[in-house]
């Protein structure tokens, strides 16, 4: 296949797609998008990618449900982040039927706590497969073996520990009591110390470190450019923290602070990401030490007049949006919704372009993808026109071999 | 140079933009662009410190099909207000000039407005679906209110059907 | 093998994989191809994106050869009823052997479901198994 029939014109069609459907090293990460780099040597011309693998049609299923049902599908868009997209449908939903100011501290703090605490555990994902992806498998048993902590403190208050389904139009579902309170503060508290354990380790480790400092570097002109949301951004010198700049009722009233490097490289995005667990353990304990008193719902109409609001939240992996509006029925007329991912890929392509193979896998990683990332990616050589498809697991061990024999130019 | 409320900035925007009722809540501002103007208006924003477009909502009304630019103002105390530009199309002519020359950032949100309405943009880098899989005929747009979710599924299977067993 | 899932079952076979559950104990092991597996644990409804991938990773597996459904959507569509680019279930795709239900299915819930796979495997005198995600 010759370089012009793949540059980026049209979807992959199905004859061009050689490579094995291989799993990779570990199911989070499966195909969702389909890469295709143009290379010359190791470094990389141009970058395309296939996205819709993961693309199940929920938008229009919203529009069939009503506004109680959607609270269980607007969950289920994604699993990492599922507390987030529920949280933004609730605001969106209140701010059409004009409730959203209504809504009791109680059940403001309740929403926060629960936030916050997935953004522990998001982010301790995410550093534990970062450390996987560069070869540091015995932090990724770690650092997950350390995120059964926080899941058990997420099962304690909610039921589960994927799909929390807290929220609903109105307020929170569950209260929490003082005994459960009294549980989790030492439990926050033990999270607290490994987290830092895990910084620790992670930001001094040689071997770690030198396959994310000044690589695929992003600049703040660029990340505003590219409308680029999340840690890469604060990475980058800039604070877009939507916990701070539109904020969800009740952020206002907690004292924290926003981690911002300028690095713009790997390194710092992980850094941000570290900084925020720690800031995210603060905040939990503070919320559960000054809950309000009060009720934790209000009363919520079935049928919701004509109008329309947009909420954002700042989810683990950047700033997610949603956008509802609604039409006098008990369901939505439309209802839109942003991932986080969905605006950093062009910020991503543009990193890519210029970088060496060997880096991909961690560069990928740097956005936290939550439709995952590199299942598999097909090289095609700019001179010969040649191309070869790798999965996943061939491209990380493949970066692994060059870095640890210090030389970037590996055959292919 | 910043401005201090929304409302300010709508101030700015003088005839480019006519206000639609004022929400309640003081960090979202929605304005009606017509289509011509929407460039000038971005312009407009972009000179106040505005370069962060979140996404472009879509959808379909009696009027025909509506956009939605949510951009982040910057106003006072460090916050971002969400100004929403709204553009009516008609429906038989769905088209509108891309906003990729001044934000180069909105290239994916315009392609699945395209893939999901059929909305065309002018001068878009790379105007082709995002979304929808390769067995998607070109005449299905999914949002559309004109076609139900069991048709489109009814219309994939017959796709796959045809395609996959050649 | 994630077929249009929303990562939350995805997340849960990982968590199986790490220390606190350990599913290596039980003798399955993460393969990183289909020709050296004898399991494919699928999560998901499967996209239409992704149909043709599943039946063709399902070919490339020796016999004999076992897919789990891990999950309500793999198994039955879940939540996603109404969603037009979902098959409603792994089963459409490929015949499947075992079903683990939940939303997601804890990690416990998906050990006990491959370690009962592999009992009945065993009792009808098939080789131990290796498995492949």
């Amino acid at each position: 296949m010759t370089t012009e029939k793949m540059k980026g014109i049209g979807p992959i069609p199905e004859s061009c797609d050689y490579s094995i459907a291989v799993g990779p090293q570990h199911p989070t990460h499966k195909e969702p998008m389909r890469w295709i780099f143009h290379v010359k040597g190791e470094t990389i011309h141009e970058v395309d990618l296939r996205l819709g693998f993961n693309h199940r049609g929920i938008e229009k299923a919203f529009e069939s449900r009503t506004y109680n049902q959607n609270l269980y599908l607007a969950e289920r868009l994604c699993g990492i982040c599922s507390n987030a997209h529920q949280y933004c449908y609730v605001q969106a939903a209140e701010k059409c039927a004009n409730l959203y100011d209504e809504v009791t501290e109680r059940a403001q703090f309740i929403r926060i706590l629960l936030q916050e605490l997935e953004r522990i555990q998001s982010h301790q994902l995410w550093y534990g497969v970062l450390a996987h992806d560069t070869g540091y498998d015995t932090m990724f048993h770690i650092t997950w073996r350390d995120r059964e902590i926080v899941s058990d403190v997420l099962e304690l208050i909610s039921g589960n520990r994927v799909t929390y389904s807290m929220y609903t139009l109105g307020g929170v579902r569950r209260d929490i009591s003082k005994e459960q309170i009294d549980k989790i503060l030492p439990m926050v508290a033990e999270i607290k110390k490994r987290s830092l354990y895990h910084k620790h380790v992670l930001e001094s480790e040689k071997s770690f470190v030198v396959r994310q400092k000044d690589v695929a570097p992003l600049s703040a002109k660029d990340a505003l450019r590219f409308c680029a949301n999340g840690p890469v951004v604060r990475a980058a010198g800039i604070n877009n923290d939507i916990r701070k700049k539109d904020p969800p009722l009740g952020y206002d009233r907690i004292p924290f602070d926003i981690p911002i490097y300028n690095g713009c490289d790997i390194f710092d995005a992980m850094r941000v990401r570290m900084d925020e667990t720690l800031i995210a353990c603060d905040i939990s304990t503070y919320v559960l030490e000054n809950l309000p008193a009060g009720d934790i719902r209000i009363k919520f109409p079935k049928k919701i007049p004509p109008n329309e609001g947009i909420s954002r939240v700042e989810a683990p992996r950047g700033e997610d949006i949603h956008y509802v509006r609604s039409n006098g029925t008990n369901k939505p007329d439309r209802h839109k919704i942003r991932a986080p991912t969905t605006g950093n890929i062009l910020s991503l392509r543009h990193r890519l372009k210029g970088a060496q193979v060997a880096d991909i896998p961690p560069v990928i990683r740097v956005i936290d993808p939550c439709i995952g990332c590199c299942e598999r990616a097909t090289f095609i050589d700019v001179k010969s026109g040649k191309s070869k498809t790798l999965s996943n697991a061939h491209l990380i061990s493949r970066a692994n071999r060059a870095y640890r024999l210090k030389t970037k130019v590996l055959e292919f | 140079m910043e401005v201090k409320t929304l409302d300010e900035m709508i101030t700015k925007l003088g005839s480019l933009v006519s206000v639609t009722e004022p929400k309640n809540y003081p960090l979202d501002r929605y304005v009606d662009v017509s289509p011509d103007n929407l460039i000038p208006a971005v312009q407009k924003l972009k000179e106040h410190g505005v370069t962060h477009l979140s996404t472009i909502p879509a959808y379909e009304c009696d009027e025909g099909y509506r956009l939605l630019y949510i951009m982040s103002v910057p106003v006072k105390d460090g916050k971002w207000g969400k100004m929403t530009i709204v553009v009516t199309l008609d429906k038989n002519k769905p088209e509108i000039e891309s906003l990729t020359s001044e934000i180069p950032g909105a290239e994916y949100y315009e392609r699945e407005v395209f893939d999901m309405l059929g909305i065309t943009f002018h001068n878009h880098p790379d105007h082709r679906r995002l979304l929808s899989p390769d067995i998607m005929p070109d005449d299905v747009f999914p949002l559309r209110k004109d076609i139900t979710y069991q048709e489109i599924r009814d219309r994939l299977a017959a796709e796959a059907k045809v395609r996959y067993e050649e | 093998m994630n077929c249009g899932s929303c990562n939350g079952c995805d997340i849960e076979i990982v968590a199986a994989l790490t220390p606190v559950y350990d599913i290596e104990r039980f003798g399955a092991v993460l393969q990183g191809t289909p020709r050296h597996c004898d399991v494919l644990l699928a999560t998901g409804p499967v996209s239409r994106q992704m149909e043709p991938r599943v039946k063709r990773l399902y070919d490339q597996m020796p016999d004999p050869k076992f897919v789990v459904a891990v999950g309500t959507c793999a198994s039955t569509g879940g939540v996603y009823q109404e969603c037009y680019n979902t098959l409603g279930g792994v089963d459409k795709a490929v015949p499947v052997a075992a079903y683990i239900p939940g939303c997601p299915p804890r990690p416990e819930a998906i050990i006990d479901g491959v370690v009962k796979l592999i009992t009945a495997a065993r009792q009808s005198a098939e080789p131990p198994a290796e498995e492949e995600t």
